[in-house]
């Protein structure tokens, strides 16, 4: 039985485990080494050049606006989903009329890819026609056509704005997802107590939503690493780098500059920026696992 | 007792006091009108695939149109490339769904109801491949599949699709199995099966909801990426549609009902997806954030 | 000719020893029943037999077979689980099959032998049907028709009827008792219930910690037990225990003095035992002594009193006929039947 189960447990993980070990795992490690040559993307041929790619990091204005840029995102991403998300399942969860129809059209939008999404929200910037700018207009009554996505000032934030309107939607179904999960009985209990709803919800469903916050807020970090394709179609990384985030310079290195080296570099800091993310999460996860099985 | 209350009632002598609860209602249009914000992008993109080039830079995009204009969609659908660069997703997002969520049983499989020493940590080592950006693995499959001469081919999106699929695929599959008792295994065990015979038979038609749900997220990803045609494909035949939306935006570059056309034919496959098996599609968001 | 032998069973996980070393001899057609309190290592024991488990150490045989490292589909036993185990998307008759087909037994044959198997156990008109669309009682003859048309040497249950109710864990175990019949299969037998343990078995193997206390005819282990545990662990509800000290067979306790002869080993700490039905409530002259009623439960066809004594800390349990009613509070004259007395030694060991 025992040499069965050994022969299975291989065969099986075989295939999954190698294909695993192939395309991810070994890349992840020799993104490591790349991060120690000079690497042009064509030549068969590379030196060494030691630490020369990390300490060039510190000297890149560009990176370092870049981790500039990621770290507002990751802020903003902290809080617009996850408020936003919060509140409308609250909303949905008090059964009002349609709200399956409402979950739908706010979770639509995780169906679209980001190149549609982005594509979309740049009509919403246009300056001339767009929707926001059709808005302040009709408020104001006056002639406004400020561009958006062409100012350093905006174009980040725009950019934020329209992957939150995406990432909304994920948030919404983790925390209806906590909600349905806590028991009726605690929530007759309040109201057999006599809690209003805001001490219903401010002392006994924020709380016990504590794991679905901890998920929300780690994928929405994590997430907000992966923004590339959203800000490439909307702004690339524009105007004059003002909305480069890490992974949006790393492209930029390695498949325009063709720097494959540096890039390296650069993607090895994000695979340490993830880690760390991702081991706080576990933590986390671990932690509310224990007070709230 | 029961009788003269039915019968006060029904002549409208006594009527329960009845306070007006306000909230329904203000909750009700709170959310109407986010929802109208919300609907409002893709709204647009609709608008936009039945108004002429013309009404939208006049400013018209946001009116309701009194007449539909189907020119946009009949210059998209009848572009040649646009069906190559169809084509081309679907060869990658078909089997690269198949083979994800085919490896992704197999090892979802041995760490369920095969767990050895160490398990749970490969486990998690596979798992925790699906948090991390991309960005990291890039360079170093660029030069793999350039040294293997397959850039401008679909196999290493393929490829590549398939072995990221495998975090999310080994997660929910080990998480539905942990579902299927373990006495059902045991009992085929010792009705002479073999693990391969209690995976085929047993385990995997019992798990067909997961496998629905796996197929559902698995496809609209590959079918909406985006960085992985671009780092691997050059010329324009082998263009996925996501790409090459990208690309044809140039052609057209203020042909804004073409683009909104193209945008709704590039997405109608994921939509469809979506709406038809929404259930399935929100049951995996879900399971694979939470349990994540 | 032995159906089943277990030589010197242990089983550990990791470093934590669980089954310390268990032999049995089980006889062609023996009905065997495993009981002990929870934890105690009866699943263990089975699984171990049905190979699900690997042995630590030790031998098993089944028909004078060593398959103490066979593949469990080799054993020729089958086993029937507490939660049925019937594959859900299968119909009845392809639950009942699935070994058959699984070894590309022809067509015909597995028709006529389900058929066979649905007729014996009559749920011919079950065949087509899902588990999901059953009663308990029939899932549970689904699983022992999956079971018995493979003609096992030996069949396995682990509490098979926990999961029924009162009435029908009646019924099918009457029926375990008539297929057992009919068959004259060797069965091993894992309950809680001591009704279906006293009722069922040829044997019963009590089991605690791992180890084999006693192994007996249902009526011996109950008439004899061979320690304390047993004693206390059969019958319902359990034997009452008192602490005493004995001298050459003469046990004082305060206001009972018992002079046993035959037990004349009995010296110094000892525990008496005396079964709630082997007391009763007599008349003032001929009493060994007198107790107060703390409470009384009624049970209908009887109740139970739970007397104050003053050699006793806790209450001792008797069994009074319904007839006769008990208040509490009351003060009884009670006698003991002596002949049924047990006496155990310091080590739990029956003298
Ligand atoms: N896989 C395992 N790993 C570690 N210990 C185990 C394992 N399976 C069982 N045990 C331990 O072995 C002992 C015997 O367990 P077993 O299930 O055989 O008891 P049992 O007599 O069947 O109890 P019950 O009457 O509750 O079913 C228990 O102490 C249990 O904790
Ligand atoms: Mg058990």
């Amino acid at each position: 039985m025992n040499q069965s189960n050994t022969f299975w447990r291989v065969a099986l993980l075989a295939l999954p485990l190698s294909v695993f070990a192939l395309i991810i795992i070994w890349p992840l490690l020799s993104s490591f080494y790349y991060g120690f040559t000079n690497w042009n993307g064509f030549s068969d041929t590379y030196d060494f050049v030691g630490f020369e790619n990390f300490g060039k990091l510190f000297s890149d204005r560009l990176f370092m606006s870049a981790a500039i840029n990621t770290i507002i995102w990751m802020a903003i991403a902290v809080v617009l989903p996850t408020v936003l998300g919060l509140s409308l399942a609250l909303l949905i969860d008090s059964h009002v009329p349609g709200g399956p129809i409402f979950k739908t059209i706010f979770y639509l939008p995780i169906c679209l890819s980001a190149v549609v999404v982005g594509q979309v929200w740049v009509w919403i910037y246009q300056p001339d026609w767009g929707l926001l700018n059709s808005i302040i207009e009709y408020v104001t009554n006056d002639r406004f056509n400020y561009a958006w996505l062409a100012k350093p000032d905006s174009a980040l934030y725009s950019v934020i704005v329209a992957w939150s309107w995406q990432a909304t939607g994920l948030s919404m179904v983790i925390y209806l997802a906590g909600l349905t999960a806590i028991p009726g009985d605690l929530l007759e209990v309040c109201e057999l107590e006599g809690a209003t709803t805001w001490q219903r919800i401010r002392h006994v469903i924020l709380p016990l939503l504590t794991p679905a916050t901890v998920v929300v807020v780690a994928l929405s970090v994590i997430n907000s690493l992966k923004g590339f394709d959203i800000l490439y179609i909307m702004t690339g990384g524009g105007p004059f780098n003002s909305s480069d985030t890490l992974a949006m310079h790393m492209y930029n290195e390695s498949f325009k500059k063709y720097l494959m080296g540096y890039g390296s570099a650069i993607s090895v800091v994000l695979f340490l920026v993830a880690l760390t993310i991702i081991r706080l999460y576990f933590k986390q996860l671990k932690k509310v696992d224990e007070i709230y099985g | 007792m029961a009788d003269t209350a039915s019968l006060g009632s029904a002549s409208g002598e006594y009527v329960a006091p009845k306070r007006f609860n306000p909230w329904p209602v203000v909750i009700f249009i709170c959310l109407f009108t986010l929802a109208i914000l919300f609907l409002a992008p893709t709204f647009g993109v609709l608008l936009s695939s039945v108004k002429t080039t013309r009404d939208i830079a006049l400013g018209d995009l946001w009116a309701i149109p009194s007449s539909m204009y189907w020119g946009n969609y009949i210059e998209v659908l009848s572009n040649p490339a646009v069906h190559g660069y169809m084509l081309n997703t679907f060869l990658v997002a078909a089997p690269a769904t198949a083979f994800s969520i085919g490896l992704g049983t197999l090892a979802g499989y041995v760490f369920s109801k095969l767990p050895f020493k160490g398990s749970d940590l490969v486990f998690l080592l596979v798992v925790s491949g699906m948090f991390f950006p991309p960005q990291v693995i890039l360079i170093p499959l660029f030069r793999l599949f350039n040294l293997m001469g397959l850039i401008d081919t679909l196999w290493p999106m393929i490829i590549v699709h398939t072995a990221l699929g495998i975090p999310i695929c080994t997660l929910l599959m080990r998480n539905f199995f942990a579902t299927v008792p373990n006495p059902l295994r045991e009992a085929a065990i010792l009705e002479g099966a073999n693990e391969w015979q209690v995976l085929t038979k047993i385990a995997l038609p019992i798990s067909l909801p997961a496998i629905a749900v796996l197929a559902t997220l698995q496809f609209t990803w590959i079918w909406n990426d985006f960085l992985w045609p671009l780092i691997f494909t050059q010329s324009d035949e082998k263009r996925t549609i996501m790409l090459g939306l990208v690309f044809m935006k140039g052609q057209y570059s203020v042909a804004w009902g073409i683009q909104g056309a193209m945008s709704l034919i590039a997405s109608l496959p994921t939509l469809i997806v979506f709406l038809f098996f929404q259930r399935y599609f929100i049951k995996g968001m879900t399971m694979g954030a939470v349990k994540g | 000719m032995s159906s089943l032998s277990l030589k010197n069973i242990k089983k550990s996980y990791g470093q934590h020893e669980v089954i310390h070393g268990v032999d049995l001899e089980v006889e062609k057609g023996e009905f065997i029943v495993f009981v002990g309190p929870s934890g105690c290592g009866k699943s263990t024991m089975l699984r171990m037999i049905s190979g699900l488990e690997e042995v630590t150490s030790g031998q098993i045989s089944i028909a004078d077979k060593d398959v103490t490292r066979a593949h469990p589909s080799k054993r020729e036993i089958a086993m029937v689980f507490q939660s049925y185990a019937l594959f859900p998307h299968m119909s009845v008759a392809e639950n009942i099959s699935f070994g058959l087909r699984l070894g590309k037994t022809p067509k015909d044959e597995v028709k006529r032998r389900v058929n066979e198997v649905a007729d014996t156990l009559q749920i011919t008109h079950l065949l087509e049907r899902f588990p999901r669309q059953l009663s308990g009682g029939q899932r549970q003859r689904v699983a022992i028709g999956r079971a018995i048309i493979r003609n096992p040497q030996v069949f396995l249950f682990d509490e098979p009827l926990s999961n029924l109710d009162a009435a029908l864990r009646v019924q099918m175990r009457l029926e375990i008792a008539r297929l057992h019949k009919r068959l004259g299969a060797t069965i091993i037998y894992v309950t809680h219930d001591q009704t279906e343990a006293m009722t069922l078995a040829d044997r019963i193997v009590v089991f605690n910690h791992g180890v084999i206390e006693q192994v007996g005819r249902p009526i011996d282990l109950y008439e004899r037990p061979a320690n304390k545990f047993v004693a206390g662990f059969l019958g319902a509800p359990s034997m009452n225990f008192i602490g005493a000290t004995a001298q050459q067979g003469a046990i004082q306790l305060d206001g009972f003095n018992i002079n046993d002869a035959q037990r004349a080993e009995a010296n110094g700490a000892i525990t008496l035992g005396i079964r709630p039905e082997h007391m009763s409530i007599s008349n003032t002259e001929a009493c060994d002594f007198s107790a107060k009623v703390e409470l009384v439960e009624e049970l209908g066809s009887e109740s139970l009193a739970y007397l104050q004594t003053s050699f006793s800390s806790d209450p001792l349990t008797m069994r009074v006929d319904h007839s006769i009613t008990v208040r509490e509070g009351d003060m009884l004259p009670v006698s003991v039947n002596r002949e049924l007395l047990h006496v155990f030694a310091e080590g739990g060991a029956s003298l």
